[in-house]
């Protein structure tokens, strides 16, 4: 606590809270406004009581299978679940510090987070954030209430990419801490071993928590449109290479694709949302066509 | 074996580190990048590593390879011989080198050695596959070899020349044609390049071998010098006809006496030569004389043998005229005649001087020597001038064919220079000896040291008491030349005569070559009595006694003292046949007296030239005599080329002059013959009649250090010739071509693996 508020004292980092929460702000209300109901529902609802049909009632809610042995009708009712309770896991490893362009990944990675924040908590549930790389750096426990938000920004604005990825072992040890079902939103670039990144997340799915993956990535790491000869200077301890660029285009994109491709088949496999956020896309439009989509997604 | 043209382009091969300073340049050219996807591209360079280098270095490779082929290129290598034949590009000086001698004029059947050489030489013109830079000469082959051109561009050219080429009327003389290639090998605008000498002949063995060893040695290494340069081959075609030759030649004419006065009979000898090994029972000899054809002779000819043959014929005019002879017609034509020319006299001409007149004509020393040459004093055979020594000024002394000085006491210095002009100049002058020789003036005068006039030096005198004593040692002729012709009229029975020659006193000489002597005496010493010594183209003869009976007994009364003196004074008027009868390839040269300086003098050829002008300088104030020759050396346009000195065409050549308002005249006649010069033997078998081959094994065994391939032959009875036409290998031209092909290579890698990476 007092770490944040000497953080939040400080004017960098005060800058760049408000800078982070005017372009979430900005990129949540231009998708909400859209959005009649919010997206994530109540999935953490519980089952209370069968009562016996009447006219009137929402059909969605009869349990046929009570039908199929006694023949007679009766619905569902829940227990309402007052809160959806949310995870924002954001790797800040070293290799999201890259950033071909005007934003690195951990930027972008930031802003994301923060955007899905503030949806999380203008729908009033509650969010937290853990910041991690080989282990948990920060966490931040989810909270609903909007003053929560400056935590969760404060702890944004002061992620710094550093250290090795073990995506794997943060995962599964969270998997195991978080008790409840929630949300968990991961916001990484996945590069760790790939097996046992997908085993962490199916961890996650194992706990009954609903995962979205936003897989973070910068426009040069998928297009890699090098030209001349380059020393490739490896982040979180790599080695380095002197390469001609031109020689390995085609299989360094063959590579990446084919990780891309097996994380999203997996994700897709284990019910996991994935989004592929990249550096070069306008984030609006990235965030609102998943939200859209998975709006009508509930709708069938 | 291959080596190059420009080797100093070579250094340029070191330019195919170039690509690879570029390639290590490069790596050190790079941007730096903080990666964060490292693995995926360690994968990748996993997988494409291999096949990355591999490309870099084909690339590398290639371009390396560039450079070297330029430098190859550049540097112009080629192979003697060309491994494949698609390889048979040349650079080449190809030297053709044809024999144009007489043999090759042999016509057995339908084609002669020329024709079959010309046909050959054709062809492998035809089969060379020449470059730009290729080169082509032609060489003639005979006894005067011309290079009739050099370093032509254009095969057409060559060609053109081969259809010209004609047998001659020279000799074969190998070493001399072999001496002209020398030239062309070693000319400094056509070096750095392949040479082909390519030969053409008919393998006559005279052309090849010599009597004299020294220049046998010469030749062989002269052949070994030349056939054993790296960059020289050597072909040789043989045109020769095989079977057994068939040939006859007229191989001598001469005439006796050798000075002919008109309206006195002249006997012509000619020989004729059977260079085979067929009988002529009934060969046709027909002479002619200044054109006119006389009654044939009909003679037997064995094998190889030699055979006189006789015309007897009187001059009714004096002057110029010329004899010849000629055979029936055989295969060879060219040597089935022999010409002689010859000045007709009226009378021959002499200037007696008489160092001792006496109180009376009859009592002078040379009364009886006179009267013995023109008896009745008309100037018939001899025309005789006779004067005392003080009158003597040896002025005009050429209108003479002979000078006698009889027991003259001595002469002054400027006269001595005149008669040895004289003499120098053909004349022919009778020193004889007596009383009034003074031993000591006479040596100074006459023998000058061994320098003068004089065959000999004279000693004391030596015999006995002047005539009308008692006891007087008589000396006879023991000695004598008798093949010489002042003693012609000595030979066989008539051997004998000369002995009744007697004589007392002589000189004793010393100083003399014993070939000199042509009679000696009986004494114990052998002391000479007649010496004769050429000097210039004149002669001169010294008789160490007297003319008159003083020192002897009467020798002018006895009837071997005429002859003797007509043959002696003959032998004196005769001027060299040289002059007039010539050889093919001796250049004309006439001195004629300036009284017939009366130009344009023509001299009509027996070739196709016909008559030509012959430029004539005025003659000096000073001088007797002008000058005319024929031909000049000719420089044609090609400055490296110039044709022969010396007569073409065998034959008579006249030469004439035309006074103004005067018809043309005739001044001389030159006879020219083909060799043999003289008919000894072994100068007839070394003539061009003699048409004995020499097989290809024994070219190669005599000369084992000449390096040649043999190109063909002639067949008998066939036409087919076994050619094969050697090529050479050029690579620049296949270099540059790999070069384009490498560069386009290289272009096609280097888009096919960027377009990978694009």
């Amino acid at each position: 606590m007092a770490e944040n508020a000497r953080s939040y004292l400080d004017p960098r980092i005060l800058d760049k809270i408000t800078r982070l929460d005017l372009k979430a702000r900005h990129l949540v209300e231009g998708f909400v406004a859209g959005m009649h109901k919010s997206p994530y529902h109540g999935f953490s609802v519980e089952f209370a009581e069968h009562r016996e049909y009447v006219p009137g009632d929402d059909l969605k809610h009869l349990d046929w299978k009570v039908f199929g042995r006694t023949d007679r009708l009766y619905v569902k009712e829940y227990e309402l679940e007052t809160n959806l309770r949310s995870h924002i896991l954001l790797d800040t490893s070293e290799s999201m510090e890259y950033g071909s362009g005007r934003i690195s990944k951990l930027e972008l990675a930031c802003l994301v987070a923060a955007s899905m924040a503030h949806l999380i908590l203008r729908q009033q549930d509650s969010v937290g954030v853990v910041c991690f790389d080989k282990e948990v750096r920060q966490q931040v426990p989810p909270s609903s209430s909007m003053g929560h938000l400056k935590s969760v920004l404060g702890v944004l604005a002061q992620a710094a990419p550093r250290n090795r990825t073990d995506i794997a072992a943060v995962f599964h040890a969270l998997a195991e801490g978080i008790r409840h079902r929630s949300l968990v939103l991961v916001i990484s670039d996945l590069f760790d071993r790939p097996e046992e990144v997908l085993k962490a997340l199916r961890h996650f799915r194992h706990r009954r928590h609903d995962v979205i993956v936003f897989h973070v990535l910068d426009e040069y790491e998928l297009t890699f449109p090098f030209q001349r000869m380059t020393l490739f200077e490896g982040l979180e301890e790599q080695p380095r290479l002197l390469v001609d660029p031109r020689a390995l285009r085609k299989a360094y994109l063959e590579e990446i694709g084919r990780f891309c491709g097996m994380i999203q088949r997996e994700c897709v496999r284990q019910s996991i949302d994935y989004v592929r956020v990249t550096t070069d896309q306008p984030l609006d439009v990235v965030l609102s066509r998943y939200l859209a989509g998975r709006l009508s997604m509930r709708k069938r | 074996m291959s080596f190059f043209n420009n080797p100093g382009f070579l250094w340029f091969a070191l330019g195919g580190i170039i690509p690879i300073l570029i390639h290590l340049l490069n790596r050190q050219r790079y941007r730096r990048v903080r990666w964060a996807a490292m693995e995926f591209l360690q994968a990748a360079l996993r997988k494409t590593q291999r096949r990355v280098r591999l490309e870099n270095l084909l690339l590398l490779l290639v371009r390396v390879l560039v450079m070297v082929l330029l430098a190859l290129a550049l540097a112009r290598p080629f192979f003697r011989r060309a491994p494949l034949e698609a390889l048979g590009d040349t650079d080449t000086h190809h030297i053709f080198v044809v024999d144009v001698s007489a043999s090759m004029g042999y016509r057995p059947a339908r084609d002669t050695p020329l024709d079959v050489a010309r046909r050959a030489a054709e062809r492998v013109l035809s089969e060379i596959r020449s470059g730009e830079q290729d080169r082509f000469s032609l060489v003639t082959l005979s006894s005067f070899p011309e290079i009739l051109m050099k370093g032509r561009t254009q095969k057409d050219q060559i060609r053109k020349a081969l259809g010209e080429l004609k047998p001659t009327d020279y000799g074969t003389r190998v070493p001399a044609a072999m001496a002209e290639v020398r030239a062309l090998l070693e000319d400094p605008d056509l070096r750095n390049r392949d040479r082909r000498v390519y030969l053409f002949t008919d393998l006559q063995r005279v052309g090849w071998e010599s009597s004299d060893e020294a220049e046998a040695r010469k030749f062989a290494s002269l052949l070994k010098q030349l056939s054993g340069r790296e960059d020289t081959t050597f072909y040789l075609f043989d045109a020769g006809e095989r079977g057994e030759p068939v040939n006859r030649a007229a191989v001598d004419l001469r005439v006796d006496p050798p000075v002919v006065i008109a309206r006195r009979r002249a006997r012509f000898t000619a020989l004729v030569h059977n260079f085979s090994a067929l009988s002529f029972p009934a060969l046709e000899v027909t002479f002619s004389v200044d054109g006119a054809a006389q009654p044939v002779r009909t003679v037997p000819l064995p094998p190889h043998a030699t055979v006189p043959v006789f015309f007897d014929h009187e001059f009714v005019e004096s002057g110029p005229h010329w004899v010849s002879v000629s055979l029936d017609p055989d295969p060879l034509e060219a040597d089935n005649r022999r010409h002689l020319a010859l000045e007709v006299r009226t009378a021959l001409r002499g200037l007696v001087v008489d160092g001792d007149p006496g109180e009376s004509p009859r009592q002078s020393e040379t009364y009886t020597f006179v009267l013995a040459l023109d008896p009745t004093r008309e100037g018939t055979t001899f025309s005789v001038d006779s004067k005392g020594v003080e009158l003597f000024d040896a002025e005009g002394l050429d209108a003479y064919d002979f000078v006698v000085l009889a027991n003259i006491p001595g002469l002054s210095a400027d006269k001595i220079e005149r008669l040895e002009r004289y003499v120098r100049r053909g004349g022919g002058l009778f020193l004889t000896l007596g009383a009034r020789v003074d031993r000591v003036s006479f040596n100074e005068s006459f023998w000058q040291g061994g320098r003068g006039l004089s065959p000999a030096a004279l000693e004391e005198v030596a015999g006995a008491a002047p005539a009308g004593t008692d006891g007087r040692e008589e000396r006879r002729i023991a000695r004598f030349e008798a093949r010489h012709p002042v003693f012609r009229t000595f030979r066989d029975k008539l051997r004998a005569a000369l002995s009744e020659l007697v004589f007392y006193r002589y000189y004793r000489v010393r100083d003399f070559d014993a070939g000199a002597v042509l009679a000696s005496f009986d004494d114990p010493a052998g002391s000479p009595l007649l010496l004769e010594k050429a000097f210039g183209e004149g002669k001169v003869l010294l008789f160490t006694s007297t003319l008159d009976h003083e020192w002897n007994a009467g020798i002018a009364g006895h009837p071997p003292y005429l002859p003797l003196m007509w043959n002696l004074c003959g032998h004196l008027a005769a001027r060299p046949p040289g002059r007039w009868n010539l050889l093919v390839g001796d250049l004309i040269q006439a001195d004629l007296p300036v009284e017939q300086y009366q130009p344009p003098f023509l001299l009509y050829t027996p070739g196709e030239r016909g008559a030509v002008h012959l430029a004539a300088a005025p003659p000096e104030p000073d001088r007797k005599f002008f000058r005319v020759s024929y031909p000049l050396r000719r420089r044609t346009e090609d400055p490296g080329v110039l044709r022969n000195e010396g007569v073409e065409w065998a034959g008579p050549y006249r030469l004439t002059r035309r006074p103004p308002g005067e018809e043309e005249k005739t001044v001389a006649y030159f006879a020219v013959n083909l060799p043999p010069r003289t008919p000894a033997p072994e100068e007839i078998q070394a003539a061009e009649g003699n048409l004995d081959r020499i097989s290809p094994e024994e070219l190669r065994r005599r000369f084992p250090d000449f390096k040649v391939e043999f190109l063909g032959d002639r067949r008998e009875g066939t036409a087919e010739m076994d050619l094969k036409t050697p090529p050479g290998s050029n690579l620049a031209r296949h270099l540059l071509f790999l070069l384009l092909g490498l560069l386009l290579v290289e272009s096609v890698l280097a888009w096919w693996f960027g377009r990978e990476k694009r």
